[in-house]
């Protein structure tokens, strides 16, 4: 393989390390220095702040797969990254995200004030808290993970099949959206409406670079307009687009 | 190549459980500040635990109990335990 990682990549590894190791040292520290953080980390109340806080990370998987798919597609991070690594990560988000998601759902199992079923929590729409919203989110983690194995059986899919079961995660993107507002109780700070915003702002972007990609590239070829972007073999691509 | 693969994969699993872990810290810190301290011990006997900030209201309550022997549990109860009335402080006639 030729490809290399190009040098905003190469220098985003050490960069992520700094947070990473930041974010780690802030972690550890944090207890030490705060007792009431501490203390509240070992309340009866420690289920249902993991299932907040994996609840925004499942969510910024979702999104980050989103942008790494609309970026395979649409040929934006050309130039920026290698085409196999970003589709690459786009498979391992995903999957990714949904053992987040799954795992944003079943951490409040022991909660001892939600008090969730494993039936509330499994089955949409039959949680007594917030029916509808937590309903969405439901949905979404079934529908991505129809998405997510859809990959796997384009053979019995096919190329329009396929494409036609990607297009839902638009859909479910939305709805794991509109199941964070709503069923979020964190939706009401502003550090949680900015993360939304953000997302919502960000997935937009992404979506309608790619509409005019495809038709940028309809135009320069209206042999195949049926076909956004043009097969090109593409080493380490193992689903050409 | 696959090294910088696995690499990336490593580094993105490090920073979701880190930010997950930071997440979770932030939201106990910022709810501790706004529940109630817990009371001393032996005056906090059927004292009504606080639900978490955001937390479904219509869930029963945790009661925090102590037994005969001074160790501290929790019980779940359907409906709030009356406040207990604070001890009336006798002076003597004189």
């Amino acid at each position: 393989m030729t490809a290399k990682l190009p040098a905003l990549a190469r220098a985003g590894v050490p960069l992520a390390a700094i947070v990473i190791a930041g974010l780690i040292a802030l972690q550890l520290a944090l207890p030490s220095e705060d007792p009431a953080a501490a203390s509240a980390l070992e309340s009866v109340h420690r289920w249902w702040y993991m299932g907040r806080a994996a609840g925004f990370v499942a969510f910024g998987l979702l999104l980050a797969s989103m942008l790494l798919g609309l970026g395979v597609s649409s040929r934006v991070f050309d130039g920026l990254l290698v085409r196999p690594w970003v589709f690459d990560m786009h498979q391992f988000v995903s999957i990714l995200g949904l053992i987040a998601a799954a795992f944003h759902a079943l951490i409040l199992l022991p909660d001892p004030y939600a008090r969730f079923t494993l039936v509330q929590l499994t089955v949409p729409f039959a949680s007594p808290y917030r029916p509808l919203a937590v309903g969405l989110g439901g949905i979404a983690l079934y529908g991505s993970i129809v998405v997510a194995v859809s990959v796997w059986a384009k053979c019995w899919l096919g190329q329009r099949g396929w494409r036609a079961v990607h297009y839902a995660a638009f859909a479910l993107f939305a709805a794991a959206l509109v199941h964070g507002v709503t069923a979020g109780a964190d939706s009401h700070e502003g550090w949680a409406q900015l993360v939304y915003l953000a997302a919502g702002l960000s997935a937009m972007f992404f979506t309608f670079f790619r509409i005019l990609a495809a038709r940028s590239q309809a135009r320069r070829n209206p042999a195949s307009p049926a076909r956004a972007v043009p097969p090109r073999p593409v080493e380490g691509l193992p689903h050409a687009r | 190549m696959q090294l910088r693969f696995i690499a990336s994969k490593l580094t993105t699993v490090a920073a979701s459980v880190a930010i997950f872990s930071g997440v979770t810290a932030w939201i106990a810190a910022k709810a501790a500040d706004r529940q109630p301290q817990p009371r001393p011990p032996g005056n906090a006997i059927d004292a009504p635990a606080q639900p978490a900030p955001g937390t479904p209201a219509r869930r029963p309550y945790v009661v925090q109990r102590i037994a005969p022997d001074g160790t501290v549990y929790f019980e779940t109860v359907s409906s709030p335990p009356a406040a207990r009335p604070a001890p009336v402080t006798r002076t003597r006639a004189s």
